[in-house]
């Protein structure tokens, strides 16, 4: 079996998603999407989406690993439309043409400082919820959140 | 030739089983869930006992193929505080975001066997 590393899925999976975007979500400052936690400043962009495994999903009898991912979207205080907007879109990256969630999805792979790293495949993308809003946070900022459980393998 | 059976008696028979038997599957789909709720209370983060104390359960719903229960915490703030991740909210252990979540995961497989086994049991 192909080692597993989380951090360089991590990252190819939200290259892929920022890539979805016309413009792409900016990786650079003002950062538009993290891999786990968002270092907030001058680096961050007010409005951002913190990509986050979390202990969710088990493995039975199958020989995928599978992943439980939160996408949690924070954005200004006085535009909540548009986090809600920026939520929907990123949820909207997971579907296919038809609609439908992702499945034997192919996407180039990365590994977290940036060099290419063969390709990963999203076999199955299982969304836990469709996005909604958390309520805001201790400064007033609207939050978004949506989580997803991916079953998928290191293809090359 | 004809023959013909009176159906009343069996077919009223079959209605009452049916009866105890549904009764069983929504005494043992509310058992479940409070166990599940229980379960999820356990590792609710604590600072009030708000939060903790709104974890609830719906009535089962019994269809011709499916018994659903909805399961849930009340509180306002609950769902913020589910899905806040870990750098974002401390909790004080045993505390934990995604409490419900995470009892689902672990308990929901046995729901299934748990009503089928108690409906075995009373036939």
């Amino acid at each position: 079996m192909t080692p597993f590393d989380p951090n360089n899925f991590l990252e190819s999976l939200i290259r892929f998603v920022a890539g979805t975007f016309a413009p792409a979500l900016s990786l650079v400052p003002p950062r538009e999407i993290w891999r786990g936690r968002a270092i907030e400043g001058a680096a961050c962009a007010p409005l951002y989406t913190s990509v986050a495994l979390y202990p969710g999903a088990g493995q039975r009898f199958e020989a995928l690993p599978k992943k439980s991912i939160q996408w949690l979207t924070i954005g200004p205080e006085k535009n909540p439309d548009a986090v809600a907007l920026r939520a929907q879109k990123i949820y909207e990256a997971l579907l296919g043409s038809e609609g439908r969630p992702l499945q034997m999805k192919t996407i180039n792979g990365f590994k977290t400082d940036g060099t290419a790293d063969g390709t990963w495949q999203l076999k199955n993308v299982v969304f836990i919820q469709t996005p909604g809003a958390l309520g805001p946070d201790e400064e007033g900022r609207p939050q978004w959140v949506f989580n997803t459980d991916i079953d998928l393998c290191k293809l090359t | 030739m004809s023959a013909s059976i009176d159906m009343k008696e069996i077919l009223s028979g079959l209605a009452l089983k049916r009866r105890r038997d549904l009764a069983i599957i929504e005494r043992a789909a509310g058992t479940f869930a409070a166990m599940l709720i229980g379960n999820a209370q356990a590792i609710t983060p604590v600072k009030t006992g708000f939060l903790q104390a709104s974890g609830t359960w719906e009535k089962p719903q019994i269809t011709v193929d499916n018994v659903i229960v909805q399961v849930g915490f009340n509180a306002s703030y609950a769902a913020i505080v589910h899905e806040l991740p870990p750098e974002r909210a401390h909790h004080e252990p045993p505390g934990q975001w995604k409490f419900l979540e995470v009892t689902l995961r672990n308990d929901g497989a046995k729901f299934v066997p748990y009503v089928a086994a108690q409906l075995k049991k009373a036939n």
